[in-house]
């Protein structure tokens, strides 16, 4: 089917611009119209004049997908399933994401009813600049008796603003459920060539749309649509969700050809939302241990994800493993996201909190998810930090580096086009752990020191604490020789770079004695005794110091003045005391 | 059901009239009625035609449901996937007891209703030629054998039914062990020697060691028709090329996220002088949560492309599936995460299966896979959409009515 374009639509418009839908134009409100962000009867003068009836229904015609959206839940609470355009997403976009209705029934007790609803209402996962919900629940009558399911059906729905949809074959009992949450608009599950008479007059009475279920019989399932669409009935279909050998295959067949006949035949008769049923699954396991239970749940889980990807618009599960929602939802965030989208953010270098000249550089990839991701991390454990985003083209930390859209050379390039050094008075750069083969390179290219950080930036808070330290032994700044002065610090960024960058801007070679103090700045290694005369002269030793250098004096923070004889006495060198900011003064002379 | 016939004989009051009779009657006929009249204009009081309606529909539902029939949508395509075969038998020129066939497919990825596909979507474990960081739940099962690669394939295909394994050479890259190329040949014999399976060999994704790597270990296990993994933009790919076309293995044709540059690796690999039947192409996966739409849409583009007559991109199709593990959902443990997330003993396969799947239902043929129970659910999966149809349908809408 060709896609519309704003200009088809816009010959149905009253093409006055009255800006009446809150856009400036008719012809702005076209695109909305063919994206689904508006609907026709939202252009006010068009469904209330009666000389435009006519343009009216034909544009509701015209805009009409071939897959129609179907509307259930009340008081603002509604959810859309269907209203679909396309086979495959790339050939233009998915609209309408699955739906995840989880079951609950009306055996459970009353305490079971309101733990279980909530636990569905209330889950929510935040990622990727989304908040991951579920989306309905299913109230299934597994007494058969009306006046309990009407009850339980009440009482699910004064515990949630969910939509609700009403699972039983037995109309007593929908209608009973109907009448308990009428300003509610639950969908009706189901209509079956048994009971279709009496569930479509249940619809008809209440305005409810309804499931239509034939498993395996595609041809009932398309007379159930016919009959009950003809008299205005909305409907969705459920061809039969089956696990197992030959079965499978069936469910899989049966929604690929229902959707391909829906879009590419034209047959408006399924033309309407799927349904999948993973929860068959949990037929006959009612005195399953608690094993077998989660394995069910693990092949729901699965199962689920298959009708995901093959074209269910609605899914009814019976687990309430978190790990089957995360699972869930995160895939069909995936596969619903719009592929017209660029998935790149905008490169630069970003501030995440309020950083300052001290606080750490990173680096990561402009792929949107990523970027995302480490900007959220960051932010949800409070860390000040500067973030230099590289463009990629879009494409993630690990891909891009093995592709080549990531490489020192950029890297590089990206510190000097953006002036990072200009924010901070360090130089150390933090990148991915996932472009750890890159650090060589990177130091060489730009001059920064590189810190390999975690492959994952959950983890960032962990390696600040831990791990982002320089390396102790002998280091040098500049290019050293014999005569050059011999700089003692611990292994803190900080003080670290308070020894270093005066002595770098200054152009002074010199070498840096770093002691491995666990990462604490002088004056507190000093209280803690992790600055020693005995730490020192072990790691001189240990760097064969003397052999470097021909003089035998070494300088000291004032921070360290009090440890001047303890090292002298250790050591037998003499030591001189410094303050940092005077450092350059002092070695140039 | 009532039934009233309405009498007229005050034009003017015919509407309110028929209101008043669609309150008290459930249907109304209207009999020898003649209506003159330039226009007819109803007034509805709200409210009563509301509590009318329901009677009034009920008449409207047909009597007998309106049978039709469903014509199942089939299509033709005028392209055909390749057939790619890893391993060779001792008559085929090398010493394998088992072969695995991969590609061939005339449809789309389980449109059963259209062909059944002759091969099945195969999984292969990855193994390590030294012990590697790995998430708790897969060290779990591997870890009496990750010393030694040999044991851990044999575990692979013994245990956990891997079709294939995958050596991974990663010891040789120079900022790990920087292991020479002939000596990491060596462990790809004593693999062959340990199993009768095909394997596939991996690098270590260096791009200045992998040529050199991948050479010597095709030399050592010549006529074996094998995969090397793989030829890439971003290295010496012709010598990756020219030692399989020398020593008689498949190649795997690697790039990054885009249709086009598939296309271009996939062409020049050709004119290189491998021949189709012998290249394996691979768009890279990217895991769920963490671009698995990219991946998605791009394995799907290339196999509708390929079955619409594409003969560039009519190679079988690999995804690197233990990408998923680099997801934190996958990896962290429950003491993190699993009052948010749910058990990780769960989480973790389903992250795995799960990317997995959604890729072997776009067209993908080859799953580099590493948990067991990922691996039996998704083969599980893979075996039931490969059977043929049963006759007899569950009782499904029995679902209902499960105390569960």
């Amino acid at each position: 089917m060709a896609r519309l374009k704003p200009l088809d639509i816009y010959n149905y418009l009253p093409k006055t611009n009255c800006g009446e839908c809150g856009l400036e134009s008719c012809m702005a409100f076209a695109y909305k119209l063919i994206e689904h962000e508006l609907e026709v009867k939202d252009c006010k003068p068009l469904a209330t004049d009666p000389k435009l009836k006519k343009a009216f229904e034909d544009l509701k015609e015209l805009v009409t997908p071939p897959v129609r959206p179907v509307k259930f839940g009340g008081d603002g609470n509604e959810v859309t399933i269907g209203g679909e355009e396309v086979m495959y997403r790339h050939e233009l976009t998915y609209f309408n994401p699955t739906a995840i209705a989880v079951c609950v029934h009306d055996e459970m007790t009353e305490e079971e009813l309101i733990r279980n609803v909530k636990l569905i209402s209330e889950w929510t996962v935040f990622r990727v600049g989304a908040h991951l919900c579920l989306d309905a629940v299913a109230v299934k009558s597994v007494s058969r008796d009306p006046v309990k399911f009407a009850k339980a059906v009440k009482l699910v729905a004064d515990n949630t603003k969910y939509p609700l949809i009403l699972c039983s074959l037995d109309p007593s009992c929908l209608k009973a459920g109907v009448e308990a949450v009428k300003n509610r608009r639950p969908l009706l599950y189901a209509a079956t060539r048994d009971n279709w008479r009496e569930v479509a007059e249940i619809a008809l009475n209440s305005g409810c749309p309804v499931v239509v279920a034939s498993p395996g019989d595609l041809d009932t399932l398309k007379s159930l649509a016919a009959t009950l669409s003809s008299v205005g009935i909305q409907v969705a279909l459920d061809p039969g969700t089956a696990w197992g050998e030959g079965v499978l295959a069936d469910t899989i067949d049966s929604f690929t050809m229902l959707r391909r006949a829906a879009i590419e035949r034209g047959d408006k008769n399924v033309g309407w939302p799927l349904v999948g049923v993973p929860a068959t699954l949990w037929i006959g396991k009612e005195e399953a241990s608690e094993g077998e239970k989660l394995e069910t749940a693990f092949k729901e889980t699965f199962l689920a994800a298959a009708l995901i990807c093959r074209y269910a618009d609605l899914l009814i599960i019976n687990s309430k493993e978190l790990w089957t929602f995360l699972a869930l939802t995160t895939l069909r965030q995936n596969i619903y996201t719009d592929p017209r989208i660029h998935p790149a953010v905008e490169a630069g270098l970003f501030a995440v909190g309020s950083p300052n000249e001290d606080s750490p550089v990173m680096i990561t990839t402009n792929y949107a998810s990523t970027a995302f991701v480490v900007r959220s991390d960051l932010e949800q454990s409070k860390i000040d930090a500067w973030l230099v985003i590289i463009d990629t083209g879009g494409i993630g930390v690990e891909s891009s580096a093995a592709g080549g859209q990531l490489n020192a050379a950029k890297m590089a390039e990206a510190l000097s086009e953006y002036k990072v050094a200009e924010k901070v008075r360090h130089r150390a750069v933090i990148i991915p752990g996932l472009a750890a083969r890159f650090a060589g390179e990177l130091e060489d290219a730009s001059g920064w020191d590189v810190y390999v950080g975690p492959k994952d930036s959950g983890s960032i808070p962990d390696f600040l604490k831990s791990k982002y330290r320089p390396r102790d032994g002998l280091r040098y700044v500049g290019d050293p020789d014999g005569k050059s002065s011999v700089v003692l610090v611990t292994n803190n960024i900080k003080d670290f770079y308070r020894v270093k960058m005066p002595l770098r801007n200054a152009g002074i070679s010199a070498w840096i004695l770093v002691v491995d103090a666990d990462g604490l700045p002088v004056s507190e290694a000093v209280k803690e005794k992790k600055l020693t005369g005995e730490t020192v002269k072990a790691l001189m030793q240990r760097e064969d110091v003397e052999k470097k250098v021909d003089h035998r004096e070494l300088v000291v923070p004032e921070e360290a003045a009090t440890l001047k004889e303890e090292i002298e006495k250790a050591t037998g060198w003499k030591v001189t005391v410094v303050p940092c900011e005077k450092l350059a003064e002092k070695l140039k002379k | 059901m009532k039934r009233g016939t309405l009498m007229v004989d005050d034009e003017t009051a015919l509407g309110k009239r028929i209101l008043e009779i669609l309150g008290e009657y459930e249907e109304v006929e209207l009999e020898n009625v003649t209506l003159e009249a330039e226009e007819l204009v109803f007034k509805v009081i709200p409210g009563m035609f509301a509590a009318a309606l329901p009677p009034a529909a009920r008449a409207r539902i047909p009597a007998a449901l309106i049978e039709q029939k469903f014509e199942p949508p089939v299509e033709t395509y005028p392209g055909e996937i390749v057939e790619v075969q890893f391993g060779a038998t001792r008559a085929e020129g090398g010493s394998r007891k088992k072969v695995v066939k991969i590609g061939g497919e005339k449809a789309p990825a389980f449109y059963r209703f259209e062909f059944m596909n002759p091969n099945r979507p195969v999984v292969t474990f990855d193994v390590f030629d030294m012990p590697i960081s790995l998430p708790k739940p897969i060290v779990e099962h591997f870890e009496d054998v990750m010393e030694d690669p040999a044991d851990w394939a044999k575990k692979a295909i013994n245990e956990f039914g891997a079709d294939l394994v995958t050596v991974h050479l990663i010891s040789t890259d120079p900022y790990i062990k920087n292991t020479p190329a002939k000596e990491a040949a060596k462990v790809i014999e004593d693999v062959l020697q340990a199993v009768d399976t095909p394997i596939l060999i991996g690098g270590s994704g260096n791009p200045d060691k992998d040529p050199e790597v991948l050479e010597a270990a095709a030399a050592v296990s010549e006529g074996e028709r094998l995969m090397l993994n793989s030829a890439s933009l971003n290295l010496d790919w012709k010598r990756i090329v020219e030692a399989a076309k020398k020593h008689g293995h498949n190649v795997l044709s690697w790039t990054q996220l885009d249709v086009n540059n598939q296309k271009k690796l996939n062409k020049l690999i050709m004119e290189a002088g491998m021949p189709r039947s012998r290249i394996v192409q691979d768009a890279t996966t990217a895991a769920l949560g963490y671009g698995l739409e990219y991946s998605f849409s791009i394995y799907e583009r290339i196999r509708l492309s390929a079955l619409r007559g594409d003969a560039d991109l009519q190679m079988p199709l690999s995804s690197g599936t233990t990408n998923a593990w680099g997801a934190r959902e996958a990896f962290m443990s429950d003491k993190k995460k699993g009052t948010e997330w749910g058990l990780q003993r769960f989480r973790g396969p389903i992250w795995e299966a799960i990317t997995a799947l959604s890729l072997s239902l776009v067209g993908c043929d080859v799953f580099m896979m590493l948990h067991p129970a990922s691996v039996q659910i998704f083969k599980t999966f893979v075996e039931y959409l490969s059977s043929p149809r049963k006759e007899e349908v569950p009782p499904l809408l029995n679902w209902v009515t499960a105390r569960v």
